[in-house]
């Protein structure tokens, strides 16, 4: 056997145990997914059907309503996320005592377990004896039902997803703040460039590659949120927390519609595919590495 | 002036900071403190940080009344497994998918990068379908195997691999050694920052997964934690006392290894991690 066959071999070796199960456990039913998707499958026979599922979801209502609370859910959580880490992460880097204290605290949420969590949220809002009501009715004389409102159940769990992310997104940014090249901002401090000048011109700019990776993982992050209203809200109250996952899992699991399911998958996998794709070709544009 | 000023800033900041941590840190002190309330104080008008009355909830938890010790156990087992595979599974990737040369290898890893960014939430029908074929659907198998095959482990530590020059493999092979070796010996203990990176990452995703056992584990035997603690609440009846208590324990074992380990997790998630 001559030396490059040999290579090959050796290296699919050493790649196979761990290839074979992300070949099995990723690749494959990500495919399978978008087959299904243009199928009638309802656990029974399976019949092509071409585009149909799509056509369907298209005109369907619940569809729109899932469809508008993931947009929702994304602009409701994302933006803050990221606005809230990079400036907790600048103020403190500067100017805060206790540094590494008030890092430890603010990524414990990323840590949590979901299911802990959503407990304590369902009594920290409960609506008559919850703490957070309490403190809103010592103040007004009416507050929000939260969790039990279709108006605030879904600002009710971005709010969670805030809190778990936040934090993360700080700690990274902490991290990037450190790369900052020092020089360039004793050049504009000697130039007698204000704090904000050199926060947009200097600072923003050299923490482009991080608040890209930060962007699409938190784009990704809401795009895909499920299980706090699988285990709070049952999508509810009416359909006021049903996002694209949510309704993908109960049409599959509790309606037994494979072809649809595997269709609204199919859907939010283009999204994300898009996204990223666009992301990565934009990003010259506006990431300096 | 300037000093004083600068001073005056800092402690301003420093105590924003810290308010804004104590709202963080709220709902964890809440969850502690509900752990340790009789049921009747918990919603009581106006609420208590500090328990007007101590009880200790995590005796009934864990005195074997309830499942909550078989959740736990099983949560162990399920994440002690497919940590270590995880890792023995990464590090020979890594080492093929950066120190080997051959042809094809970069398509190979293509296709794993581009899953990447893709959630396992989308893939849970044909899963589902694919354990059942498989025979691992309702077992611990089905959180365990894909557990120790991610492409993110993978990744994260081929990252670290290619920081090490190539060199340390040619002296290597001239000395005799073998592929294997080189990994094991000569490798491994540069990589310890790496693997530990990825230990902890793990147990914590591991530890926290609730929606693949949600959805491939219907015996309640075989309940993770996430699961045990959703089987626990009608067990006691949504005693919330019993369930802060319960919560605690579950949330315990990840926050601690962060506690000790946040370094490694900072520098791991900072490497471009994207939880599938």
């Amino acid at each position: 056997m001559n030396r490059n066959k040999k290579n090959v071999l050796k290296g699919l070796l050493f790649i196979a145990p761990n290839y074979i199960g992300f070949f099995i456990f990723t690749l494959v039913p990500m495919v399978t997914a978008i087959v299904i998707s243009f199928t009638k499958w309802k656990m029974g026979d399976m019949e092509f059907i071409g585009l149909k599922n799509y056509l369907e979801l298209l005109s369907s209502r619940s569809f729109y309503k899932s469809f508008l609370n993931t947009v929702l859910f994304v602009l409701g959580t994302v933006p803050v996320t990221i606005v809230l880490g990079l400036g907790i992460a600048y103020f403190v880097d500067r100017y805060a005592y206790g540094k590494s204290l008030i890092r430890t605290i603010m990524f414990l949420p990323y840590t949590a377990n979901i299911v802990a969590i959503c407990y304590v949220w369902m009594m920290l809002f409960q609506p008559t004896y919850g703490p957070v009501n309490q403190l809103i009715l010592k103040f007004v004389k009416t507050a929000p039902g939260w969790l039990t409102s279709s108006e605030w159940a879904l600002i009710c769990i971005m709010a969670l997803q805030v809190w778990m992310y936040a934090g993360y997104c700080m700690v990274i940014y902490l991290a990037a703040l450190k790369q900052v090249p020092s020089d360039l901002m004793e050049a504009a401090a000697i130039d007698g460039a204000s704090r904000y000048k050199q926060f947009v011109h200097i600072i923003l700019p050299s923490l482009s590659p991080t608040t890209f990776f930060i962007l699409i993982t938190m784009l990704i992050n809401s795009l895909k949120i499920f299980a706090p209203m699988n285990i709070m809200t049952d999508g509810g109250p009416g359909d006021s927390t049903s996002v694209l996952v949510f309704q993908s899992y109960i049409t599959a699991f509790r309606y037994n519609d494979m072809g649809t399911a595997s269709a609204i998958s199919t859907i939010l996998f283009l999204i994300i595919l898009g996204i990223t794709l666009y992301q990565w070709k934009g990003q010259n544009k506006w990431v300096n590495y | 002036m300037m000093e004083q000023n600068r001073k005056v800033k800092k402690i301003i900041v420093t105590v924003l900071s810290f308010l804004i941590c104590a709202i963080v840190f709220f709902p964890i002190v809440y969850m502690i403190s509900n752990s340790f309330k009789v049921e009747l104080d918990i919603f009581k008008s106006p609420f208590h940080i500090i328990p007007e009355k101590f009880v200790n909830n995590y005796n009934s938890v864990w005195n074997g009344a309830y499942d909550f010790v078989r959740f736990y156990l099983n949560s162990l087992k399920v994440t002690a497994i497919s940590v270590c595979g995880l890792v023995i599974t990464s590090l020979l990737a890594a080492y093929g998918f950066s120190k080997i040369k051959y042809k094809g290898r970069d398509i190979l890893f293509l296709v794993y990068m581009a899953t990447l960014m893709i959630p396992t939430q989308l893939t849970m029908i044909p899963r589902f379908m694919i354990y059942k074929e498989l025979g691992i659907y309702n077992t611990h198998w089905a959180l365990i195997l894909p557990g120790m095959t991610t492409a993110f482990g993978t990744f994260l530590l081929r990252q670290f691999m290619i920081s090490i020059p190539y060199e340390m493999n040619e002296a290597a092979k001239i000395d005799g050694a073998g592929e294997l070796r080189i990994l094991f010996q000569i490798l491994l203990p540069l990589l310890k920052p790496g693997i530990i990176t990825l230990v902890l990452i793990s147990i914590v995703w591991s530890w926290n997964d609730y929606e693949n056992a949600m959805l491939f584990l219907t015996d309640k035997n075989l309940f993770t934690i996430p699961l045990g603690l959703i089987s626990f609440m009608d067990e006691t009846g949504k005693q919330y006392s019993l369930i802060m208590a319960a919560a605690v324990s579950a949330a315990l074992p990840p926050m601690i290894l962060f506690l000790f380990g946040q370094r490694y997790f900072v520098e791991g998630l900072a490497k471009g991690a994207v939880k599938g």
